[in-house]
């Protein structure tokens, strides 16, 4: 407890409101058709995605510092890439009720995603702001359909990905939902960090996962490596 | 306390008047280590020797690291005991200090490294920044790994003497354990002439270094407040109050909810 007997408010009037260092996340999310089927509870995927993104932006919220560093962006793939809502602190972040049709345009949505991390990071340096690693959690329940092994999207895909992730330009989480292709998936999510596959009906479990690790990641000095807490919601693909 | 130590961090008479040359610092534990129940992870020790000559250890266990606390603890601990083994033992120039420096610096990454193998865990568990600071009178060099920094008032003018490497991401520092600290580390040139000094973790940058464009520059008019309402306080037990008050205030507990530690030395 700091006592009364020393000016220290006087003293520390002289230290400025410091700019809040940022950290930006982009949830690219699968809304393609498949996500309209049910899991193993009954409810549509496309319903736990959406009532994930409320509680997500409640949990960060609800934490402090968290609120004033985490930001968000939403970017949806399905016959095309739609960035449903740019970079905006969590604080201010509506999460919008989002609808699925037909493909998965996987690859171009993840150029997309990565595009955004890089523009918002020079975005941050030209004005000064300190930030840190950005976060790409895509999420999805099927195969790309606009990329094939091998093709020139594919090669443009994995090298952005993969160069990303090791050149420390970017954290690149990669989530299956039930019948994700995990094969693909292990394809094209960095070598060092193999896609999770979620646990039935964890959608929750995940929001809150990916809520508490912002905080994690905003709150301490990770150092070279970020220790995330425990995926339970998950099962690391192998 | 040794026979060649006048002053360190538990000093007794600390209800006596306190004059300079001298040094107070203490390390508190961030708002989110209290929530999150982890264990204060910064240390710091202090020695001013008979010889004139002080030395200052300031270490930020990282908070990814599973024993981070016990290597800030280790980091501290032998850095100053292998400089005042070697003070014992070698007549000292202070030519040579930057090639001290950085012996002290590889001896202390070895206690990890010790410290790991005897109690079976990878050394990364350990990682910590490290700063060390060698005042010799009015002469200051500063070796550094990680984040932190420290300043001096030198001339009626307050100087960042060392800050931490630039790094793209606010949070990842290269620690002491890290295969390539070498390359990482930080040796200053000799300040002379300094009147005070402070030297300072992570969790206190933000409030007394100032980045502006990409310049770390001191908080000159915090630093001015600070040391003027320092210099009216008699005992060592009071400035430590007036320390503790400083970095436990509203202003440094929103700029950072990290650990924090502040050590000042006036000369």
């Amino acid at each position: 407890m700091v006592s009364d007997r020393f000016p220290i408010d006087a003293i520390t009037d002289n230290i400025e409101n410091p700019q809040q260092p940022h950290v930006a996340t982009v949830l690219l999310v699968d809304t393609s058709g498949s996500m309209t089927l049910p899991t193993a509870n009954g409810k549509r995927k496309i319903d736990e995605l959406n009532e994930g993104l409320t509680l997500f932006r409640d949990d960060v919220i609800g934490d402090d510092l968290t609120r004033k560093r985490a930001e968000i962006a939403l970017v949806t793939f399905d016959d095309k890439v739609t960035t449903v809502q740019d970079f905006i602190s969590v604080e201010n972040f509506n999460p919008p009720v989002l609808s699925t049709a037909g493909n998965t345009y996987m690859g171009q949505g993840i150029l997309q995603a990565i595009e955004m991390v890089e523009t918002r990071k020079t975005e941050y340096k030209n004005q000064g702001i300190s930030y840190f690693r950005p976060w790409i959690f895509l999420i999805t329940d099927g195969a790309p359909t606009d990329m094939n092994v091998g093709d020139s999207l594919w090669s443009s895909v994995i090298r952005s990905v993969h160069e990303g992730e090791k050149k420390g330009k970017f954290s690149f989480f990669a989530v299956g939902i039930e019948p994700a292709d995990m094969e693909t998936l292990k394809k094209i999510a960095p070598p060092a960090r193999p896609p999770i596959l979620l646990k039935e009906g964890k959608f929750k479990e995940m929001f809150v996962w990916l809520s508490k690790s912002q905080q994690r990641v905003s709150g301490s000095k990770p150092g070279d490596q970020t220790e995330l807490p425990p995926a339970g919601w998950g099962q690391v693909a192998t | 306390m040794d026979p060649d130590t006048v002053s360190e961090n538990t000093d007794l008479n600390s209800e006596n008047n306190l004059d300079a040359p001298y040094i107070v610092g203490l390390s508190i534990i961030g708002t989110s280590h209290e929530k999150n129940e982890l264990p204060c992870q910064d240390a710091n020790k202090f020695k001013i020797l008979e010889s004139g000559i002080s030395i200052i250890a300031v270490s930020d266990g990282l908070g990814s690291a599973a024993h981070s606390e016990i290597g800030a603890t280790v980091a501290v601990d032998s850095v100053i005991n292998f400089i005042m083994n070697y003070l014992d033992e070698n007549k000292f120039s202070v030519d040579d200090s930057s090639v001290l420096l950085k012996s002290a610096f590889e001896f202390a990454r070895n206690a990890l490294k010790m410290k790991a193998n005897s109690d079976q865990q990878p050394i990364q568990g350990y990682a910590c920044t490290l700063i060390v600071v060698l005042i010799i009178e009015k002469t200051a060099i500063v070796a550094q790994i990680g984040d932190g920094a420290v300043i001096a008032k030198t001339q009626n003018d307050y100087k960042a003497v060392s800050v931490p490497e630039e790094q793209e991401y606010v949070n990842e520092v290269t620690p002491l354990t890290s295969s390539s600290w070498e390359g990482s580390l930080k040796v200053s040139p000799l300040f002379s002439d300094i009147e005070t000094l402070v030297a300072f973790t992570d969790g206190c940058q933000r409030a007394i270094l100032i980045k502006n464009r990409s310049i770390m520059e001191a908080n000159s008019p915090f630093l001015e407040a600070f040391f003027s309402y320092l210099n009216t306080l008699s005992t060592r037990s009071e400035k430590e109050q007036f320390l503790k008050d400083i970095i436990e205030s509203k202003k440094f507990s929103d700029i950072s909810d990290d650990d924090k530690t502040l050590v000042v030395a006036v000369l």
